[in-house]
């Protein structure tokens, strides 16, 4: 009941707080010229997640983020202002993302560690003077790049990040100490 | 590099990348125009239907659940006029959008004083 209650009297006022939220209204109508402002205003954050979890390939992040939309655009009746709205469109995105790289194999392949990590970071090191921090990032290995994406950028926790992952809270943890381990050293340019 | 040093930087990578091509054109062409209207047909299919239902007693709206039912195909049958006036705005001269809305209209207006005549 509390909760009820609380969602209840919460909703008007993270319905307020969101610049989108007019504009979804209209959209959840079959506005589609709303439906291309939320576009608009949303865009820019979601194709960054993407990109980066799909590691810079740009026509594959182009394909995802237009995947995404085409599914926000499809369940939006389904949005009930419990949340905002981007907070939303973010976990549709991630969960779609990721049933995209885990149909590739691409964070279930059992890496060999050792190699994995001597390769990324002798890979990024041979270049690491003209290479800003988000193509390092793209050499990690596919899970430790997930988790430092996930916790560092996009702001959520260890028991987010296993909730949506399927990833134990203590492997999330050391993923994310695994890949600021890495970017650190990668960092390091070699002495001549 | 310190992790004093890593946290900044990570707190300086760009939250916001815009896609390198518009995405929006393909996007609206295959999958949001034509959302609309098929949305529209379909509530307006479904309403009709479940509307004749109740007239014809298939579907009995007895108090309290009935009326819950009443309730929600008046709520439903808004919704249906709102979609619908929103694609006619798109294409004003489909004949067969405007009947429709005619249709739900009407549905709306006699399940409302059916409503009230049970209650």
């Amino acid at each position: 009941m509390i909760a009820i209650l609380a969602t209840s009297f919460l909703a008007p006022l993270t319905e307020s707080l969101d610049p989108a939220a007019d504009s979804v209204r209209l959209a959840q109508r079959g506005d589609a010229r709303a439906f291309e402002r939320v576009y608009r205003l949303s865009v820019g954050p979601i194709h960054a997640l993407v990109l980066r979890l799909v590691g810079w390939d740009h026509a594959r992040a182009e394909d995802l983020t237009q995947e995404v939309f085409v599914r926000a655009w499809a369940r939006l009746s389904g949005f009930r202002f419990e949340s905002k709205f981007s907070t939303w469109l973010h976990r549709l995105a991630l969960n779609h993302v990721l049933s995209a790289l885990r149909a590739q194999q691409w964070t279930t392949v059992e890496l060999d560690e050792t190699f994995a990590d001597e390769e990324a970071v002798a890979h990024a090191r041979s270049a690491s003077a003209r290479m800003d921090l988000d193509r390092l990032i793209s050499r990690l290995p596919p899970r430790a790049r997930l988790v430092l994406v996930l916790h560092e950028i996009e702001g959520m926790s260890h028991p987010e990040i296993s909730t949506v992952t399927g990833m134990a809270v203590g492997s999330s943890k050391a993923q994310l100490h695994r890949a600021r381990e890495l970017l650190k050293k990668m960092v390091e340019v070699p002495n001549a | 590099m310190h992790d004093f040093e890593l946290d900044q930087a990570l707190a300086k990578l760009p939250r916001s990348i815009a896609p390198k091509r518009d995405l929006w054109p393909r996007l609206s062409a295959q999958h949001v125009d034509r959302r609309g209207l098929r949305t529209a047909w379909a509530m307006a299919a479904a309403l009709v239907l479940a509307v004749g239902l109740i007239r014809s007693g298939l579907l009995v709206p007895l108090a309290p659940a009935g009326q819950l039912v009443v309730n929600q195909a008046l709520s439903d049958l808004r919704s249906a006029e709102t979609e619908l006036r929103v694609a006619i705005r798109s294409r004003p001269a489909n004949a067969t959008l405007n009947q429709l809305l005619a249709n739900v209209v009407r549905q709306r207006v006699k399940l409302k004083l059916q409503a009230h005549n049970y209650s």
